[in-house]
């Protein structure tokens, strides 16, 4: 048949009406999604608030690391906990707002969901960190003076976000955020960023990464799970 | 297709919501009747995988209810469930089939496709937290059908509806019933009478019906027998 | 009926029963502690290069509790001739050295003065601090006396002299006008001349009044935390509806959250206000009580002044200050209509002033009154800065403070009060 005549035919004629299709369709086997592909298509869920306030709280602490000799120091460590504050309302954002319950039914599940967001945010954070640490003089100190308040803020919110139910939780992470930051402004008044002090301060960092990776753990761990006690 | 409950039990502390429940579900619609505090939204949550069984197991044609296999099937409308404010309807759909694994042409597809079917056509580019109670309602179950389910779950889901939209989510439960396991909660003793193929009647944590229920004549008086209230029918 | 006795016992008690503000406050609590505590924490060694043998390992405590008994029996002495040649003697060794810098025909000569290491007791503990003693006196003798001056034949007449010249730089410098000036001059009349000093200058009275602004970080801090939400939450929990369609919904409900907030931020400034003197005093001692502060702070102090009586003074101001945290914050929840954006506001506001404490002179009103506001307040020393408010006579700003704060604090009700009755358009 000519080339021609067939799409002739083809115009022409109906197709019939597919028989079985939605059986046929929900027989097949559902492609299972990769683990790129749950990071990207997490990323783009992420709000951009949070992005846009991230970076401008590291840049605000850049312009005080670069500008202020004297101060810039405690005043970027005291900036810290804020993007901590919101690394944790976003990564807690299911449980504010109350998508728990249906983001644990789904086929990816909440720990997925959990992991990747907290890949994503973690991974920019420490990015900017690590930016903030080298503006500052003597970049191994203060990357300890910089992360040592984030990590607690972290521990701290992540403990609370899982505590305290819905939309007070953040601001009880706020509450957080704003005594970590304080004591900071007032541990330089001590004069405890002076070299002296140093070991204090790592001690600290130790202890804050501790509780930052047990209040992690258990936060994966409880989102496999909807936590029945409200 | 079968959904395969084997002497499932839930124990908080030393509360027993949920004691030693077998059942069979197959094809059709089942509707779980009880008062509050019976354990019918924690059989619902262990049955979906979000709570973890005492004891017991459930599977859907051979998938355990923890692998990613069982929620590939499977439709969840909690009683009580959040949104994302700054989520338009369609975001908030496309949100929840990227989280059961449709791509992205397909989501968007069955999203317009359902906000229709929901009668949310109109508002789908409005932001959620600006929705009625009602219009919730109807978004909460279009986002349970995104992925076709095989095995729907629905806590309350006519919970907010006018009594027009009630008639039309019953007409979609009984077409859906036809080759989907349709579990059902409700207090509304007329959906129940309208749609449902079995009915079960749960207290203190145990079936205390199993049964079609087109050999009761008066279900609300049945029920209310059941729980050992004396009925004042008119 | 308004029932505000019974609202604002609510109100009370919606407040303490926040978990929260009971860990703000102890956490906040254990830092204004641990202020002072530092001070005695820690081992030094007492020996020419700072390292030697165990018996020669003194703790910051031992050496604090010997301070307090006086070794060098200097307590109720007076700062005269006598006293100020045994310093030089003990304390001070005067060298001077001539530098020209070539080419310059107007070469000018440098003079440095150094303090002595101990000769006659040696490395000792006694030996130690009795230097110390005299060291304290010879810093102070050093800070009014320009290095020309500084001889061995330095006398009473002249520090004094010298102390005079500083003080009607210092009036300069702030900018004083002729009555004020004639009005500190007053004061200055009945300092006490010679100067009767103590033994332990720098104990824990004199730590409290150091230390004291610090701890006002800490007040503002427990406002920030524990009242920043106190509006806010109501429609966060959807209360709002209820509450605001009730006969007491309006003004008297806003005054019993408002008077609760109050109450519990000068309660919370209290307990840092009690635990930090607690420290200083049980730690470092109450034995400098009657240091003047012309001995160890500020020697151009132009009135009489005790360390005890400056550091009630302070702590007193702060509690006042208390009160505006509490009335600032609770406005920035009513503004904002979120407790988190509260708190950022505020800590925003804190750190701004933290990091702006004085306003450059060539605005002389701003920046006297930018050096009253209560999270600026006594940065720089409530000793130091000499100028004055004229309301009716003239008041110090310690004094005049709390009077613009009681201001504040009212305009700051006023336009809560308005913000909490204003029906929202949508």
């Amino acid at each position: 048949m000519k080339k021609s005549e067939r799409s002739a035919l083809c115009r022409a004629m109906e197709a019939p009406p597919p028989l079985k299709k939605r059986a046929f369709l929900r027989g097949l086997p559902a492609p299972r999604p990769s683990l790129i592909s749950v990071i990207l298509s997490q990323a783009g869920y992420i709000r951009k608030t949070t992005w846009v306030l991230s970076g401008a709280l590291f840049a605000l602490a850049l312009a005080a690391a670069l500008t202020l000799p004297a101060d810039g120091l405690w005043a970027a460590s005291a900036l810290t906990p804020f993007a901590a504050l919101l690394a944790v309302t976003e990564l807690s954002r299911s449980r504010l707002h109350g998508m728990e319950e249906l983001e644990l039914s789904t086929r990816l599940g909440l720990r997925a969901v959990a992991l990747a967001r907290m890949g994503l945010i973690g991974l920019v954070h420490l990015a900017l960190l690590v930016i903030l640490a080298a503006a500052l003089p003597e970049t191994a100190r203060a990357g300890v003076y910089l992360l040592t308040p984030y990590l607690l803020t972290d521990g701290l919110g992540l403990w609370a976000a899982r505590h305290v139910r819905g939309r007070e939780a953040v601001y009880v992470c706020g509450g957080a955020a704003v005594l970590v930051a304080g004591l900071g402004v007032a541990a330089n008044a001590m004069e405890a960023y002076a070299a002296a002090n140093f070991r204090w301060w790592l001690l600290a960092m130790v202890l804050a990464m501790a509780l930052a990776a047990a209040e992690y753990h258990t936060t994966i761990q409880k989102s496999e799970e909807l936590s029945w006690n409200f | 297709m079968e959904l395969l409950i084997d002497r499932l039990s839930k124990q908080f502390g030393a509360k027993i919501a949920v004691d030693r429940v077998s059942l069979t579900l197959g094809p059709g619609v089942t509707s779980l009747l009880g008062p509050n505090g019976a354990g019918k939204t924690t059989l619902m949550r262990l049955v979906c995988g979000i709570l973890k069984p005492t004891a017991g197991s459930v599977t859907f044609d051979g998938a355990d209810v923890g692998s990613e296999d069982y929620r590939a099937v499977l439709g969840y409308l909690p009683q009580d469930f959040g949104y994302y404010p700054d989520f338009t309807a369609l975001d908030f759909l496309l949100y929840m089939a990227a989280l059961k694994g449709l791509s992205k042409s397909q989501a968007r597809r069955r999203s317009l496709e359902l906000l229709d079917t929901v009668g949310l056509a109109d508002v789908y580019k409005k932001k959620v937290k600006t929705y009625s109670g009602g219009m919730r309602q109807r978004l909460g179950i279009a986002q349970a059908l995104l992925n076709d389910p095989k095995l729907l779950v629905l806590d309350e889901p006519t919970a907010g509806l006018d009594p027009k939209e009630r008639v039309r989510f019953r007409k979609l439960i009984g077409s859906l019933g036809k080759d989907s396991v349709v579990l059902l909660s409700t207090h509304i003793v007329s959906d129940v009478e309208h749609v449902a193929d079995r009915v079960l009647m749960m207290k203190a944590g145990q079936i205390v019906f199993d049964g079609p229920w087109d050999a009761h004549e008066d279900l609300e008086a049945f029920y209310l027998k059941q729980y050992g209230e004396e009925a004042e029918h008119e | 009926m308004n029932n505000f006795g019974r609202l604002y016992r609510f109100e009370l008690k919606k407040l303490l029963q926040k978990k929260m503000v009971w860990i703000a406050l102890a956490v906040l609590t254990a830092a204004a502690f641990s202020l002072p505590a530092v001070q005695v924490m820690g081992k030094m060694y007492i020996s020419r290069d700072a390292t030697g043998t165990e018996d020669q390992v003194y703790s910051h405590y031992e050496i604090v509790q010997r301070q307090r008994q006086d070794p060098a029996g200097l307590d109720g002495r007076k700062l005269d001739t006598d006293l100020i040649r045994e310093t030089i003697e003990k304390a001070g060794i005067i060298s001077r050295t001539t530098t020209t810098v070539i080419g310059n025909e107007n070469a000018e000569t440098s003079v440095t003065v150094r303090q002595a290491d101990p000769d006659e007791t040696g490395w000792t503990l006694d030996g130690y601090i009795i230097q110390g003693q005299y060291g304290n006196i010879w810093d102070t003798l050093e800070s009014m006396v320009t290095q020309e001056n500084m001889t061995e034949d330095l006398t009473g007449e002249d520090y004094y002299a010298a102390v005079d010249a500083e003080r009607d730089r210092v009036y300069q410098a702030w900018g004083l006008t002729e009555e004020e000036r004639a009005w500190w001059d007053a004061q200055a009349a009945e300092l006490e001349t010679p100067l009767t000093l103590t033994g332990y200058p720098d104990g824990g009275w004199c730590n409290l009044a150091e230390t004291a602004y610090v701890g006002n970080i800490f007040i503002f801090l427990f406002a920030i935390i524990a009242l920043a939400g106190l509006f806010p939450m109501e429609r966060q929990r959807r209360t709002d509806a209820l509450v605001q369609c009730a006969r007491n919904g309006g003004t008297p409900l806003y005054a019993a959250k408002f008077l609760a907030g109050l109450t519990v931020s000068f309660a919370g400034a209290l307990v840092i206000t009690v635990s930090m003197a607690a420290a200083c005093l049980l730690l470092l001692g109450p034995e400098d009580a009657a240091t003047a502060v012309q001995q160890l702070m500020n020697p151009t102090y132009g009135a009489p002044m005790t360390v005890r009586r400056l550091a009630l003074t302070v702590c007193a101001v702060y509690l006042a200050a208390s009160l505006v945290h509490a009335a600032f914050v609770m406005a920035a929840g009513l503004c904002t209509k979120g407790g988190t954006s509260a708190m950022a506001v505020c800590f925003g506001a804190m750190m701004l002033f933290i990091m702006l404490p004085a306003l450059p002179m060539s605005h002389p009103r701003l920046s006297h009154v930018w050096s009253l506001l209560p999270a600026v307040f006594g940065s720089n020393g409530v000793v130091y800065d000499l100028r004055l408010v004229h309301i009716g006579g003239y008041l110090t700003n310690y004094q005049a403070a709390p009077l613009l704060w009681l201001v504040m604090t009212l305009a700051l009700a006023a336009l809560g009060l308005a913000l909490h009755r204003r029906v929202p358009r949508k």
